[in-house]
């Protein structure tokens, strides 16, 4: 098991790559402490890992409020008595207008959760992990601030930022041996994609099938890559596997984009 | 994470050509192990099979194509099977500037570095392709992000292949096959202690400050043993990267960001 004895904290448990994430640490032997706004998913996913062996606790947590993540933070090291591992997955998705006549304020709320709420996260975690001697913090970016879309201009820009933030914080944080990397996932099998297909499917009447199809059909592997599949890219960062690497970013995205 | 696995690694040393080898045997690969000097590759298969996993040695120069040939027909023979080739093999060029160039320095690189990594990789397709896929893992380096102006020929084929891995991964991940590439920077061994002694010589101060002020380029101030990273290709290697193909993860203590 790669990340035996060690604790981990996920924030954006939901029912995507949060939890997918969550539960591939479990089974790699990690206890789990779980944030999200929403409790009752939470404890769900809690329930699922105690189910199979694993320990997991959760706190609701709403990323852009200092105060919650402190406490997310404190609950870990209540149940645990360490944390040494640091996933940022809660985002917050784009209000999909153009450039040209969206309000700004819309995208300040983007960057509020997807770079200041993680940054507020990670600030939470550093003093323990300093005390224990390391640890490891994974930023979950995304594909679109390499290949930008249409429409999602405040999600991309702050995923930018987010991005370049890692690099500063690996560097500032490497001599206390606490590395920090990130995950880029393209498109990923899993409820928004589903959900995506269905709102084409209902614009334009071909089945959302087609649509998929037309996805997969621009990634080398030729799927849509699952998000289960995804979340082991956590679990390499999460381990010593990559106890060499920091300030890095690995696109997990079945070749849509090359890094 | 590799149990029934079969696994190709060229370029067997006593550094990370070794260190890729045990870690894969460590997870449960059986190995096949090519080099051009033939006691190299005995010395690591001993040490294969006291981990438990079969070995198979093939003297090979991956210059030559049907040495290729016959180090995969080994392997398929051998082993019944070829999941993994790691890409470990390579040349540097006679240390020398840019100015007097001679493309002859230039080219022995490429023909390495490029040609016969191609070659190799070439030859493994067929065998992957039959039996649904496989993962081909590049030992990359540092030299094409953070150029060194006496290294130019081999920064310059590094590159050449890093890029070739890419078209690779396009062309054949209909196949299953993912190509990926690990880059490091500093790698500790016998190779850098001694160009560190020769540093701390030529500078008129301790080694260890020579060490010091290396490591200290990088964010972990540590300088990654051939273990350490070798890790990073056991990634590659496992079904745990089966959704990454065409990406370059830079293995460097934080030295250089991708």
């Amino acid at each position: 098991m790669l990340l035996a004895d060690k604790v981990a904290i996920v924030s954006g448990v939901g029912p995507g790559l949060g939890r997918e994430i969550a539960l591939a640490f479990a089974r790699e032997g990690a206890d789990v402490v779980l944030g999200a706004r929403t409790a009752a998913y939470l404890k769900d996913v809690a329930v699922e890992i105690e189910a199979s062996g694993g320990r997991a606790v959760y706190a609701p947590t709403d990323v852009t409020d200092a105060g919650q993540c402190r406490e997310l933070v404190t609950r870990g090291l209540d149940a645990f008595g360490r944390v040494d591992v640091l996933v940022n997955n809660a985002a917050r998705a784009d209000v999909f207008q153009p450039f040209e006549t969206v309000d700004l304020d819309q995208w300040r709320k983007i960057m509020d959760v997807n770079l200041f709420g993680s940054l507020q996260m990670t600030a939470e975690v550093v003093e323990p992990m300093k005390r224990q001697g390391g640890g490891s913090i994974v930023f979950v970016n995304s594909m679109i601030m390499r290949k930008v879309l249409p429409l999602q201009g405040g999600y991309a820009t702050s995923k930018g930022a987010l991005m370049t933030a890692a690099q500063v914080l690996a560097m500032e944080l490497g001599p206390h041996k606490i590395r920090v990397n990130s995950i880029v996932p393209g498109w990923m099998w899993g409820p928004n994609v589903e959900l995506y297909g269905r709102m084409l499917e209902h614009q334009d009447g071909r089945p959302a099938q087609e649509h998929y199809d037309e996805i997969a059909s621009q990634i080398p592997l030729g799927e849509i890559p699952p998000d289960e599949d995804c979340a082991n890219a956590a679990v390499f960062f999460a381990s010593d596997l990559s106890a060499v690497v920091t300030g890095q970013a690995l696109d997990v995205n079945g070749g849509e984009v090359f890094h | 994470m590799l149990a029934g696995r079969v696994a190709i690694v060229s370029g067997i040393g006593p550094g990370m050509g070794r260190d890729i080898s045990l870690t894969l045997a460590g997870a449960g690969a059986d190995l096949v192990l090519a080099a051009r000097t033939a006691s190299k590759l005995h010395e690591v298969a001993s040490e294969v099979e006291a981990l438990g996993r079969r070995a198979v040695c093939v003297p090979t120069d991956i210059t030559d194509v049907e040495q290729c040939r016959g180090l995969v027909q080994t392997a398929v023979g051998e082993l019944g099977r070829v999941d993994v080739l790691v890409n470990n093999a390579f040349t540097e060029e006679s240390w020398s500037d840019f100015k007097g160039f001679d493309v002859a320095r230039w080219r022995a690189p490429v023909e390495v570095n490029v040609f016969g990594t191609l070659q190799l990789s070439q030859a493994v397709i067929p065998a992957m392709k039959a039996q649904g896929g496989g993962s081909i893992v590049m030992v990359n380096t540092m030299s094409t992000r953070i150029v060194n102006p006496v290294l130019g020929g081999y920064a310059a084929s590094k590159r050449a292949l890093m890029t070739a891995s890419q078209v690779m991964a396009q062309e054949l991940g209909k196949h299953r096959i993912r190509v990926n590439s690990v880059a490091p920077g500093h790698i500790w061994g016998d190779a850098l202690r001694g160009y560190f002694e020769h540093l701390a010589e030529q500078r008129g101060v301790a080694f260890q400050d020579v060490y010091d002020d290396i490591a200290g380029q990088t964010a972990l101030r540590h300088i990654p043993t051939s273990e350490e990273i070798s890790r990073t290709v056991l990634f590659f290697a496992s079904d745990l990267s089966r959704v990454i193909t065409g990406q370059t993860l830079d293995v460097n203590a934080g030295r250089y960001f991708h």
